[in-house]
This record gives C-alpha cells, structure tokens and sequence, in this order.
C-alpha cells in the first residue's frame, strides 16, 4: 500500500464519519439542541467539505509513491492493536494492575525483546512507579478489580 | 530586602528546591500536569508556614511547565499539553542525534521566559491586571479565533493547508463530545459516564503521540534507532545556534502577555509563540523538522505564561489559568485573599513567593543543564522497552 492510497482512504473515512455526524443532529430535541445542532452541522459540513477537496486533489496527482513500510511486520502491528483493545476492556473487571503485568511483559515480547530479567524489572518499575506516584502520593482512584 | 531574606533561608531555599525537582519530574511524567500536582498538595501545604507552602507550591509550577518538554523532545510524547509545539521540533531533533542541544536550548528558553515573566509579575502586576479586567468576551472569541488561524501558519509544503485546516475542524469534532454547554444534554457519550466530561486534554494527547508512536515501532520492519555514535558525538559540543536568544525573547514576551489574559493557558502561548517563530524565521521549510527556533519560542512561550498567569491571580482574584486557579486556592486556605490587600498587607508572604519563583527557575535551568547528557540517553533505549 502506497501513502497515496493510505491518504485516500482515511480521506473517504472521513467523508462517511461527516455525513454520519451532519444525519446525527437531525435526532436533536428542543429549541437549545436545535442550535448547537447548527454549529456540529456546520463541522460536518466543513469536515465532509475539505476531505472531499483533499481526496480530489490527491486523485488528480499521479505521483508514483513508494510502498508504504506501515505493516511490515503485520502480526506485531495488529498484535499490538489487539492487546491495547484488550488491556482497555479488561479495565472494568480485573482493574489496572493485573491487566498491566500481564500487557506489559507480553508487549516487551511481542515486540522482540527476549532478556526476561530486564522485562521483569522494568514492569516491576512501571507498576511500583504508578502505584507510589499515582495511589499512595497523588490518591488517585485507579480502576480495581471487580471481584475485590 | 528582609523578603528576599525570607527566601534565602535554609527551609526557604528547600521548599523551592524540593518543589522545583518535584515540577520537573511530575511534568516529565505524561498524564500529570502541573494543575493536577499543584491541587493535589494545596491541602498538605495547610499545615505548612504559608511562605514555605507558597513557595513549594511556586517551584512544581515553575518545574513542571519545563519538566514537559523533556519526554516531548526524547519520546515525541508531550509531559504536559503545554509541550506539544516543542515535541514538533524537539522530537525530530532527538532522531538526528540531537537530542542533548535540543534540551538545553528548551532548558534556557523555558528560564528566559520564565524569569522575564516573573520580572513583570514583580514590577507591572497592578497595572496590567487593571488592563486584563477590559479584556471581556469579544476579546475572547478573537483570541480564540487568532489561536484557530495560528493551524495555517502549521502547514507547510509536506503538510498542505487543507490537510491542517482538516486536523483542526477534527479536533473541534472531538471537542463536541460530552455535555452540550447550551442544553445540557449529553452529546456521543455512547451511554458512558467517563465521557460526560468529553474526552479530556491529555488522554487524547497522549492517544494522538504516544500510541501513534508505538504502533509505528511495532509496524516497521527494520527498527529506525539512533545511531549510538552520533549521539555521542553530538554530546561532546553543540553551541547554541546563533540568533537563537531573539526567538527566546519573543516566546517570552508572547507567553508573558497570553498569561495575564485571563483564562488563556500555556498551551495557547507556547502554539502562539511557535507561529510567529515560524513567520519570522528565515529557515521556514526547517519548521517540522526539527527547527531550534521552534523550541526556543515554544517553550519561553508556555514558561512565560508562570509569571503572566498569576498577575490577575494575585491582584485581582482572576485565575490566568488553572494552575493559578489551584495556587489562588493555596492563597485563599492561608487566610491571603487576592487583590490589593496581597500586596499591602500580605507584602511579606507575597513578595518572598514572588522571589522564589526566579530562585525556580534557577534551579531547573541547573537541574536541566546538569542532567541533559543522561537524558538524551533515553533515545537509546531498545524499542520494545520504551513501547512498554
């Protein structure tokens, strides 16, 4: 895949997300709604309007581009992708640390890394390093488990 | 000069030091801001000497505004949403290999604006309040919209015009997200109660650089690290770049006056700052991709909103912006109302905090300067361990 095509395709991407936003305000209610309904309009209609410019524009180039290096190693990338959707979902029922000691090792790994004593100790410094900074000295609420 | 006594005592000098260090470190940190630290310790100061409290309270301003520079440099992820414009010049910067010069120039940049805007705040606080107190909400919206002219000066030949204008009409798209100011009903929440708010600042700051980051690195198929060598070689002597003080000055002034409009942050002033850098540079096509100039104007930008901010904070009760908002509150839980009073009748805790923040700014620009070396070393870190 070439960056020309990349940049066509997330520029009809946005066409779709600017027509879905300009079809979203016809659901809003009363007078107050009604105009904030016309500014997000005017988004979507500016956002639809300069992505199809864009993609004009980038159509009528005939530039030969390079193949893009994006998905070189396509299993890493997506892997990557997938334990992020993971590591979120899971926020709600196992809370934040048991999720990261397992996301982070587990990228480390993915990604290539191999010295297990190295990965153990920067996920140990990782997670100590929230649990001081974050819970015992700022009293931030992270999530917790859901069966604790 | 019995106020300047007050701050060079050894519990003076601690507090300030202590709360400088701290700044820098919970600003390099993603995800914690200056606003956040500072609200957080007002309550501990309570029981503290009001002067001293003030003081630690002054130096995590001070360090945390240029804390955030040093992880947008090294690791294209901004400390704090202040930092952005410095990651643009800074991060490319650090692949070249000049990662250290790109420091120290955000180093001294981040002391001149800060010390020239504690210099104002010392000198013109009353008279520059009393001119903030015109600026009303048509003076707001222009600024606003002088902010929103600031993404074209952003494009350049690889980035088109319309490509910018795109980015910013999607971030006011973000920004419509949450609770609707004008019905109060809740807008694409999707029926989650961790989007009343909208998404906030930081969490799509670092969403938008950090994972973009990773998920470049985790893509690439040949690993684009920095060459040992070369850092080594550019750690050895890179003077500043000649000429390099007028966009420091103009990054001062500009943050100075964004500051003391009350309600206009950091960010503004740094992103302000980088534009006219950018107009005014004679190396425009450098812009993006890794212009000292950028960084120098940004960031003695965001460091001169410090000062800036706490001119209507102190006399008029006006918060410049939320990190003065969070100090107004530790004036305010010490019996020190703002306003004119502050400088009359509260000369002697006033005027030492007022002091202590160019002692601050001291010691980030030694911390700073001291530590650059090591921290450059960050960009040698394997991949797979930064990602983590």
């Amino acid at each position: 895949m070439t960056r020309a095509t990349l940049d066509r395709l997330v520029l009809g991407g946005f066409i779709v997300l600017a027509v879905l936003l300009y079809i979203s305000t016809a659901s809003y209610t009363g007078i107050a709604q009604k105009t904030s309904a016309v500014y997000v309009r005017f988004l979507a209609v500016s956002f639809g309007g300069l992505s199809t410019v864009q993609l004009l524009f980038s159509l009528r180039k005939t530039t030969h581009d390079e193949p893009l290096d994006l998905f070189g190693r396509a299993a890493r990338f997506f892997g990557l992708v997938a334990g992020l959707v993971l590591f979120a979902v899971s926020f709600e029922s196992l809370g934040f640390f048991i999720p990261a000691a397992i996301f982070i090792p587990a990228i480390a790994w993915m990604l290539g890394y191999r010295n297990p004593l190295v990965i153990g100790l920067s996920t140990g410094a990782v997670l100590l390093g929230v649990y001081l900074i974050f819970i015992r000295l700022l009293s931030v609420n992270l999530p917790s488990p859901a069966f604790f | 000069m019995e106020y300047l006594a007050t701050v060079f005592t050894l519990e003076g000098l601690l507090s300030v030091i202590i709360g400088t260090v701290a700044g820098v470190v919970i600003g390099a940190m993603p995800g914690l801001t200056a606003t956040m630290a500072v609200g957080l310790l007002v309550p501990f100061t309570y029981t503290m000497d009001p002067v001293m409290g003030l003081m630690l309270l002054g130096g995590i301003y001070a360090g945390a505004m240029y804390g955030g520079s040093i992880p947008a440099i090294l690791l294209n992820t901004p400390g704090t949403p202040a930092a952005v414009a410095t990651a643009i010049e800074g991060y490319p910067m650090s692949k070249q290999g000049r990662g250290m010069l790109a420091l120290k120039i955000s180093v001294v940049a981040s002391f001149m604006g800060g010390t020239f805007s504690v210099l104002v705040l010392l000198l013109f606080a009353p008279f520059l309040a009393a001119q903030a107190l015109h600026f009303g909400p048509a003076e707001t919206f222009l600024l606003a919209l002088m902010g929103l002219a600031g993404i074209v000066s952003i494009a350049d030949e690889e980035t088109s015009l319309l490509k910018s204008l795109l980015a910013g009409v999607l971030g006011m798209m973000i920004a419509i997200i949450g609770t609707d100011a004008m019905s109060g009903s809740l807008r694409y929440t999707m029926g989650s109660i961790n989007l009343i708010d909208g998404i906030d600042f930081m969490p799509a700051l670092i969403g938008l650089f950090s994972m973009i980051q990773m998920l470049e690195i985790a893509g690439q198929r040949h690993s684009t690290q920095i060459d040992a060598s070369v850092l080594k070689q550019s750690q050895k002597s890179e003077a500043m770049p000649k000429g390099i003080t007028k966009y420091m000055a103009l990054g001062s002034g500009t943050g100075t006056v964004v500051g003391i409009l009350p309600g206009e942050g950091a960010t503004i002033a740094a992103f302000l700052s980088y534009n006219f850098a950018k107009r005014l540079s004679k190396a425009k096509q450098m812009f993006g991709k890794g212009a000292p100039e950028g960084i120098a104007a940004a960031e003695a930008g965001n460091n001169g909103c410090v000062g800036g901010s706490l001119v209507p904070t102190l006399t008029l009760g006006i918060p410049g912006n939320s990190v003065a908002a969070a100090l107004m509150g530790a004036f305010i839980i010490h019996g020190m109302i703002p306003g004119p009073d502050l400088f009359a009748v509260h000369a002697d805790k006033t005027y030492p905090f007022i002091y202590s923040l160019f002692i601050a700014n001291i010691v980030f620009l030694v911390v700073g300067i001291s530590v650059a070396p090591y921290l450059a070393r960050i960009a040698l870190i394997p991949p797979a361990i930064m990602v983590q």
